[in-house]
């Protein structure tokens, strides 16, 4: 059986501030497979931006790994010293693209300087091999005439141009994983479905698992194999993208579709809601989203801890209508084990890479 | 654009600078009440003294001929003759501006080689002792005045210990070490002002610099903090203090003049003192323009290795 690319266990990050502790993320658990593209949803603050940085180890100065562990390969990215990770990981094996390609770059120097730095950071080439790698990397992205961009400064390229800058720069050096946090709210929408285009060519031609995050639904069924759902600091839901769509797990997840425009079947009225997310200064006992949630069956719910993760068809769900002790009317679902999770049995395997 | 067509360009609107300068700088000084006759000769000198005097020296003559008089020689190196020196001015000016050049430039290398690396390490080590250190250095450096710092370093430093001369000077052309040992104490009392704003400018630019987001792009390629700082955030964080240091770097040579009258250095902003109490016009003239220049000449050089620095520039000129 092939190993997954990155697998993510109970990870849990809490940021200190003055006078509270923010729980971000809370038991995070989700691997992502060899070649695919998981897509990370959720609303605006639950912890999406938080768990991506934590993954290259890059949060705040006042966020902390409080539990759990991040395995690539043979390494555990939880534990690592600064210095391994900076030579063995970042930019090396996990590249990551942040949201406004217009602060990404180093505005006083050429993007030649900055994609041969990264280059010659973490490959033993010369400065001619490392140029030419360059040259190479910007006509991947699709930048026309890359040899005379070359000496071009950031400000010199549209938004479109430098995002795909960006992502020549994070592709570099091949990485096994490319983290993109929301790499196409800032641009226009023609643009921003380029750069999708780009990131599926990318994934498609490259052996790089992609992990894309947004907020757009939409976006997520454009191009991603599978997608995690988070809410309040919690993954509520991994699902292949289809079932997703068709057939939710998590109540979280029904919501948050009935609560988009949909374009393609003009069926369902568009519903909010209710409430709002929690303050993960003090995130309510049980299931984060039971306060809003519209099928409580439980009183575990309210009270209880998390729910676990339970298996239901190919997706993970963690939701107390799966656990048949305490929603007596549901029967045959499963705890994930271990060693049989997600995506490892229902996505097709496209070869061990690592 | 490319850089030198940048610089030409501006080479050439200093050309306006200038005139619009040495027009500006003719008609303030003559706006100084007073005549220069009555100056001279007391003010017991009966009124056909006074006239024979200003015919002599051309002051009945209307003020833009007067202008168009001093500024044709101005642009052959002559200013005129000093009233109260007895000699040209040009040849005065120029030995009291190297003497002040001298302390501004000692001044600036002091005050850079401690503010800069100060005002970095300030901020990488941001609400630590370091920065609160610093922080007090530079709130004492602009909050005592320079005429009771300066007093202070001769009582210690001079009069106590006897480690440097009170005051004088001694030109380096005589004397190389006698004249840096003159040159201590009057740099020292100039510096303590300068390097409170420019640390405190690039502390804060540094801060500033290192929550972009191209710093944690930069982290996230797997650049060293080393690298990062260096080959970045330096060169980033720099800019915007080049403008405050040449800024200071202006003001400093016509703001030695306290200074100057502490240790009697015979510097160009004493001399400036000196020509305006006796309303010796060519001199206060010459000074006046002279000091404009530099400024102007700061400025545009400021400007110059900013647009250097940073290839935005040039495009908005554009
Ligand atoms: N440095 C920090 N200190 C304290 N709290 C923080 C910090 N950074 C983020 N948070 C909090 O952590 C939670 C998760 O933030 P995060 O930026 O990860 O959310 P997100 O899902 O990326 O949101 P968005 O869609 O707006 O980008 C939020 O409640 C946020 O307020
Ligand atoms: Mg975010």
């Amino acid at each position: 059986m092939t190993s997954p690319r990155l697998s993510v266990r109970d990870l849990q990050v809490t940021y200190t501030t003055k006078h509270d502790e923010v729980n971000a993320v809370d038991r995070v658990s989700f691997d992502v497979q060899n070649d695919e593209i998981f897509g990370i949803v959720g609303e605006s603050g639950c912890g999406k931006s938080t768990l991506a940085s934590t993954i290259l180890r890059l949060l705040d100065d006042n966020g902390e790994i409080t539990g759990g562990e991040i395995r690539y390969g043979d390494w555990d990215l939880a534990a690592m010293s600064e210095g391994e990770l900076a030579k063995q990981i970042r930019g090396r094996e996990i590249s990551m693209v942040f949201q406004d390609p217009n602060t990404s770059l180093d505005p006083v120097y050429t993007i030649g300087r900055q994609l041969i730095e990264t280059i010659r950071q973490h490959l033993d080439v010369s400065k001619q091999e490392a140029r030419k790698r360059a040259i190479q990397s910007l006509a991947d992205v699709g930048i026309p005439s890359p040899e005379d961009r070359l000496d071009d400064y950031p400000h010199q390229f549209s938004g479109g141009m430098r995002q795909r800058v960006v992502i020549a720069i994070a592709l570099s050096c091949d990485p096994g994983l490319l983290i993109a946090d929301e790499p196409t709210t800032g641009l226009d929408v023609s643009i921003q479905a380029q750069i999708l285009d780009l990131l599926e060519d990318i994934n498609a031609n490259h052996d790089t698992s992609i992990i894309l995050i947004t907020h757009d639904l939409g976006v997520v069924a454009e191009v991603c194999d599978r997608v995690g759902v988070m809410y309040a600091g919690n993954l509520v839901e991994v699902s292949p993208v289809d079932v997703v769509y068709d057939d939710p797990k998590h109540p979280y997840t029904e919501d948050l579709l009935r609560s988009i425009p949909e374009t393609h079947e003009m069926k369902s009225e568009l519903t909010v809601i209710k409430g709002t997310p929690p303050d993960l200064r003090e995130p309510p006992s049980g299931c984060r989203y039971h306060p809003r949630c519209t099928k409580v069956c439980s009183d575990a719910c309210e009270t209880g801890d998390i729910p676990q993760e339970y298996r239901e068809d190919g997706s993970v769900v963690r939701c107390y209508l799966y656990d048949p002790a305490e929603n007596p009317e549901y029967e045959g679902s499963a705890k994930v084990d271990e060693g049989q999770r997600d995506g490892q049995l229902e996505s097709p395997e496209r070869g061990d890479q690592l | 654009m490319e850089w030198y067509e940048y610089v030409l360009k501006r080479l050439l609107l200093f050309v306006p600078t200038l005139f619009g300068v040495s027009v500006f700088v003719f008609y303030l000084v003559h706006l100084v009440p007073g005549s220069p006759a009555v100056a001279m000769l007391g003010v017991r000198a009966t009124e056909e003294r006074v006239q024979e005097i200003e015919r002599e020296l051309g002051l009945h003559e209307p003020l833009p001929v007067q202008y168009v008089d001093w500024f044709s020689g101005v642009l052959v190196g002559n200013l005129g003759q000093s009233y109260s020196f007895n000699g040209p001015v040009a040849p005065i000016l120029a030995d009291r501006f190297f003497v002040s050049l001298e302390l501004v430039l000692l001044t600036l290398l002091v005050s850079l080689s401690v503010s800069i690396p100060l005002g970095i390490v300030a901020a990488l080590n941001k609400n630590s002792a370091v920065d609160y250190f610093s922080m007090g250095v530079g709130i004492t450096g602009v909050s005592v005045p320079t005429f009771f710092s300066g007093v202070v370093f001769i009582a210690i430093f001079a009069v106590g210990l006897s480690w440097f001369p009170v005051s004088g000077y001694v030109a380096p052309t005589e004397d190389l070490v006698e004249n840096l040992r003159h040159m201590v104490l009057p740099t020292l009392t100039m510096t303590l002002v300068a390097v409170a704003v420019a640390m405190r400018m690039m502390r804060s630019s540094m801060i500033e610099t290192l929550g972009e987001e191209y710093i944690r792009f930069l982290k996230a390629k797997g650049l060293r903090s080393r690298s990062i700082l260096f080959g970045h955030a330096l060169k980033n964080s720099f800019i915007p203090v080049i403008t405050v240091i040449g800024l200071q770097f202006g003001y400093m040579l016509s703001g030695a003049v306290v200074v100057e009258q502490i240790f009697a250095i015979p510097g160009l902003g004493r001399t400036v003192l000196q020509a305006v109490l006796q309303r010796d016009y060519p001199l206060v003239q010459g000074s006046v323009l002279l000091l404009a220049l530099w400024f102007s000449a700061v400025n545009l050089g400021t400007d110059l290795i900013i647009s250097y620095l940073d290839p935005r520039i040039m495009e908005e000129e554009a």
